[in-house]
């Protein structure tokens, strides 16, 4: 069955349907509370609350971007936990020291010590571990966009339709989060793999 | 690289982002190109923006340890859906049946009205067999204590044997005849068939053996108890046109047919039924 019909039957309340709509997205989902959230228990509690307010106010969706729908719902309820906690999020770091984040790479199988990892693993963890940190930095309204437009790979419109703010916005709002990300990132540009400094180069 | 950079305006990396992302139209475009060739830090500002962009899109997604798959008992819903289908069928089984039994009342109602119908003639009929009843003589009169004789005479053996017997046995008489007496009366509702005729006719056969049992066999006293019991005789012939006009209806009086019992008990049951299915149906969202 296809995303329409799936959604019309969950609005009868067919919850198999609903479930297999949240099969198709909760990765993402999970991505961008993850992003906003910065740790991985609070991600997964704002996700699942997510999916039951997205449940229960179906009827409330009039067609368009589903995934649009389900990500403002996602980041509504990142920004309620977030003030229920009243308190920045937590840095991902421990998490990822932690090894509580279900990466693809090996880093969180444990097969390696730090000392241990190819070079090429141990750049790559760096710069996730600077990019997460640097995208903590940033105020909400910019790490949404950026994380949205920048990891998610939405568009323009996709991304003002989650944050509901007009495309000039969402323009304005991403120009100051990569702004502000090169210049947190400074410091790690040394351990960009060589396809970037090659980039780079090459214009 | 890094060390060329200068500040640059909110205006200037809006149009440097955009520029990544494509969403400049081609007059813009064009227009910053033509600045990126003469202006090195601008470029040199540009590429940093990229790298920075190329960075973030490279960081894998986390990947959630677990499915957000939702439960009934997440949002509230319980599980009617399993026997929800069963209600609506025992509900329209139970409707169907109702519509059946008012039906068969309908076609019952029909019949009647017709016997009904028939019934002055059959009036007649009986007040014809009432006036052969009371025409007919005493011996006649006598037919039914005849018919019971058979039987009474077998019971009346071990009667007079006591009589001429022992006084003891005289009193194994009296509980031996009051058993007799409803045997009497079963047959006694076979000739009239009416509760009134059956009740005098009882009484009479029950007296018929008491007294033959103490009288010790005697005829003039049998004969004596026929005479008193011609009277109630007449009785048969009375409840029997009033046993015929009871038939002729289908509804019987003084209390309520099994078929209004049925439909009573089929239309509460699709009541019950479908008030528990909208509920049910209700209570799953």
């Amino acid at each position: 069955m296809d995303e329409t019909g799936l959604i019309r039957e969950a609005k009868r309340g067919d919850l198999d349907s609903f479930n297999r709509l949240v099969l198709a997205y909760e990765g993402i989902a999970y991505g961008v509370a993850y992003r906003i959230m910065g740790e991985q228990q609070s991600a997964e509690d704002a996700t699942q609350d997510a999916f039951i307010s997205a449940y229960k106010s179906l009827k409330t969706f009039r067609g368009g971007s589903f995934r649009s729908w389900l990500l403002r719902i996602v980041t509504n309820a990142c920004y309620d936990e977030l003030r229920k906690r009243k308190r920045r999020p937590a840095s991902s770091l421990d998490d990822l020291s932690d090894g509580g984040i279900g990466f693809d790479s090996e880093e969180s199988s444990g097969l390696f010590t730090e000392q241990q990892r190819p070079e090429k693993e141990v750049e790559q963890g760096e710069l996730r571990k600077a990019i997460e940190r640097c995208l903590d930095l940033l105020p909400a309204e910019y790490k949404i966009v950026a994380v949205l437009v920048d990891v998610q790979g939405f568009d323009y419109k996709e991304a003002s339709e989650v944050i509901q703010k007009p495309l000039g916005t969402v323009k304005s709002r991403l120009a100051r989060a990569r702004g502000r990300l090169r210049d947190c990132l400074q410091d790690a540009w040394e351990l960009l793999p060589g396809k970037y400094r090659l980039e780079d180069e090459t214009r | 690289m890094m060390e060329n950079r200068r500040k640059l305006s909110e205006q200037e990396l809006e149009l440097l982002s955009a520029y990544i992302d494509g969403q400049l139209n081609d007059r813009q475009a064009r227009r910053l190109e033509a600045r990126l060739h003469e202006d090195l830090q601008l470029k040199a500002e540009l590429d940093s923006l990229r790298m920075t962009v190329n960075a973030l899109r490279d960081v894998s997604a986390p990947r959630p340890k677990r499915h957000f798959m939702l439960t009934p008992e997440m949002v509230g819903q319980r599980e009617p859906a399993r026997f929800v289908p069963v209600l609506r069928f025992a509900t329209a089984l139970a409707g169907l049946a109702f519509v059946a039994l008012v039906g068969l009342e309908g076609l019952q109602s029909l019949s009647g009205a017709q016997l009904a119908a028939r019934a002055p003639e059959a009036m007649r009929e009986a007040e014809v067999a009432q006036d052969a009843i009371r025409s007919a003589e005493e011996p006649m009169a006598a037919a039914p204590a005849a018919e019971e004789a058979p039987e009474f005479e077998a019971l009346e053996v071990p009667a007079e044997e006591a009589a001429e017997q022992e006084p003891e046995a005289m009193m194994m008489e009296e509980p031996e005849a009051e058993e007799l007496a409803p045997t009497g009366e079963d047959q006694v509702m076979k000739v009239t068939g009416t509760p009134e005729a059956t009740e005098v006719a009882g009484i009479a056969a029950g007296e018929e053996v008491e007294g033959r049992a103490m009288d010790g066999g005697d005829e003039d006293g049998i004969d004596q108890e026929l005479g008193q019991i011609e009277a109630p005789e007449e009785a048969p012939a009375e409840g029997a046109n009033a046993t015929f006009a009871e038939e002729s209806e289908p509804a019987t009086i003084g209390r309520i047919s099994p078929l209004r019992w049925l439909q009573a008990i089929a239309g509460a049951l699709f009541i019950i039924l479908s008030v528990l299915t909208i509920t049910f149906r209700r209570w799953s969202f």
